[in-house]
């Protein structure tokens, strides 16, 4: 393909997108519906006005750079912080009384939702990893007491569907061990990541060959150091795309524990809808911060695999 | 003589492989401090399996194994301290991809031995002198020749000090033109008096090297002589046949 009519592709794909766009926006504007976009941002961050109230009966003796001052009865002066005062030189304040308030921003629902979201996917991220080793090395075990446990844990989980289990994690394992919500949900997604992730780490460290174990064996390394040495670091390197696009998918799934009142974005998204009657706009709202965790980790761990192409050349 | 100046002690080694083939049909041998064996035979006569054996990489079936006075079935730590003791090179080299070639030589050293980093550099920086590359020590496996990474390979099995070295076909996969430069380095070690069992093809390391030979013959050793005895043989028809054929 010769440059022109490659430019000529991408002019035609840049065409099909908008007609795709342009075609949403005609069907939309027949639906009855009020787009309100203006009020958007302030889901993300809001500007609180926050009330500064007096702590005493007395004047208000002036206001001077940004700080209102205001005198007791039995003589005290104090100074508040107030960028918009509601009183001025001369008033009789009552203890309780507003004086004034500061402005401040806020981070709204969706953003809240949002660093739930990378809470529990980051928890839920480091114990899958680590269920995901341990299974994966049982997995490849020559005992079949392991091998066996690793494989059944691993079916059970890959053909039962995440929902459900979030629902049995909460219902039954929360109730008989007490769980809190939040517990039970990073449990749920750990548990179901971490059968990915033990079939990751089985491919990877079958995928490198048996030479390397018995040139570690030889050197006298036991099975420890065969793979905290040798094993895990060329397994690691090579499944980094693999276990990248895992990662992704739980940020995706943790969506789902938004089922047992977790306030997460999906929740905080459902929840603004009810009171806002604005889905439209929310839930692009709501995909677009889904995307940009998401894009952030996938250019990241493309940064991370080039630095570690470059240090074996 | 008594058992403990053997390195080596086998005693009617049988193996068969889960696939039904027969590897090794009763071979017992011994290998005494200072000995150079090497054990010649076509492919598919068991010479890999059980030099294999020697260090546990292969489970045997029946007989028994002795290296260095300790029976080679035991476990744990006990085996992994053995198997530091037996320095094993391979035909593809099985070189540490992620590690440098200073790092190859001295992760044995410092994890296994547990012996202080500058120690360890030290006694790395002599073998690759030894084996006549000290100026990659910083490279990395894969941006050196053959014939130069199984040279490393020597100097990574010869770092753990072994008093047993086993070399498996370690010439094979290498190209014609590199041969020599790891069989001089095999010499080189051999003169200083290592123990070693040697499974090639070269007859004229064979023939320069070793204090005797083996013939591998369908799991068997069917002889076991000095080079002179092996290469005028005239009663053995499989060993002539396979003489014939290699020269």
């Amino acid at each position: 393909m010769n440059r022109y009519t490659k430019t000529g592709w991408n002019l035609a794909y840049v065409a099909v997108v908008i007609g795709i766009g342009y075609f949403i926006f005609i069907s939309s504007s027949k639906v009855n519906y009020i787009w309100r976009w203006k009020a958007i941002p302030s889901y993300i961050v809001y500007k609180s006005h926050d009330a500064v109230n007096s702590p005493f009966n007395g004047f208000v003796e002036g206001y001077k750079n940004g700080k209102l001052i205001v005198k007791s009865l039995n003589g005290k002066i104090k100074r508040f912080k107030i960028e918009k005062p509601e009183v001025k030189k001369g008033d009789v304040v009552d203890q309780g009384d507003e004086l004034g308030y500061n402005i401040s921003s806020k981070a709204g629902p969706l953003l809240v939702g949002l660093y739930t979201t990378l809470k529990i996917s980051v928890i839920a991220i480091f114990f899958a990893i680590i269920i995901g080793i341990i299974t994966g090395l049982m997995r490849i075990s020559k005992n079949p007491l392991l091998k066996n446990l690793a494989v059944t844990y691993i079916e059970l989980i890959r053909g039962t569907p995440l929902l459900v289990q979030i629902f049995i994690f909460y219902f039954f394992i929360g109730t008989v061990f007490n769980l809190d919500r939040a517990v039970s949900g990073i449990g749920a997604l750990a548990v179901f990541e971490g059968a990915y992730i033990a079939e990751i780490v089985r491919a990877g460290i079958q995928s490198i060959g048996k030479g390397q174990t018995e040139a570690a064996l030889s050197i006298g390394m036991n099975y420890f150091q065969l793979m905290r040495y040798i094993i895990m670091p060329q397994a690691i390197k090579r499944t980094m795309p693999a276990m990248a696009g895992q990662f992704i998918s739980l940020i995706k799934d943790s969506s789902l524990v938004s089922v047992i009142s977790i306030t997460d974005l999906t929740k905080a998204g459902r929840e603004i809808v009810t009171s806002t009657f604005s889905p439209f706009e929310i839930w692009f709202t709501v995909a677009a911060m889904y995307l940009a965790l998401t894009y952030s980790l996938s250019f990241l761990t493309q940064i991370l695999e080039r630095r570690m192409a470059k240090s074996d050349r | 003589m008594t058992d403990k100046d053997y390195v080596v002690k086998t005693v009617d080694v049988h193996k068969t492989y889960p696939n039904g083939i027969k590897a090794l049909n009763g071979v017992s041998l011994n290998v005494i401090y200072g000995e150079v064996l090497v054990i010649i035979g076509a492919s598919g006569s068991g010479k890999s399996t059980f030099l294999r054996t020697l260090n546990r990489l292969e489970e045997i079936d029946s007989g028994s194994i002795e290296v260095l006075g300790t029976d080679i079935n035991c476990k744990g730590s006990k085996l992994t301290k053995l198997r530091a003791e037996i320095g094993m090179v391979f035909q593809h080299f099985n070189l540490f991809p992620h590690l440098s070639v200073m790092e190859n030589i001295t992760i044995g050293q410092i994890k296994v031995k547990k012996i202080d980093k500058q120690t360890a550099i030290e006694t790395a920086n002599d073998l690759l002198k030894k084996v006549g590359i000290y100026d990659k020590a910083a490279a990395y496996p894969e941006q050196l020749s053959g014939g130069q990474q199984q040279r490393v390979a020597i100097a990574r099995a010869l770092a753990m000090k072994p008093k047993l070295m086993l070399f498996d076909e370690v010439t094979s996969a290498l190209d014609p033109e590199m041969v020599g430069e790891v069989l001089d380095v095999m010499e080189k070690v051999a003169k200083e008096g290592m123990t070693m069992v040697v499974v090639t093809h070269e007859m004229d390391f064979a023939k320069k090297a070793a204090d005797r030979i083996a013939f591998m013959d369908k799991g068997r050793i069917t002889e076991i002589a000095t080079p002179e005895e092996i290469l005028t043989n005239e009663n053995n028809s499989h060993l002539r046949q396979f003489l014939n054929k290699i020269h």
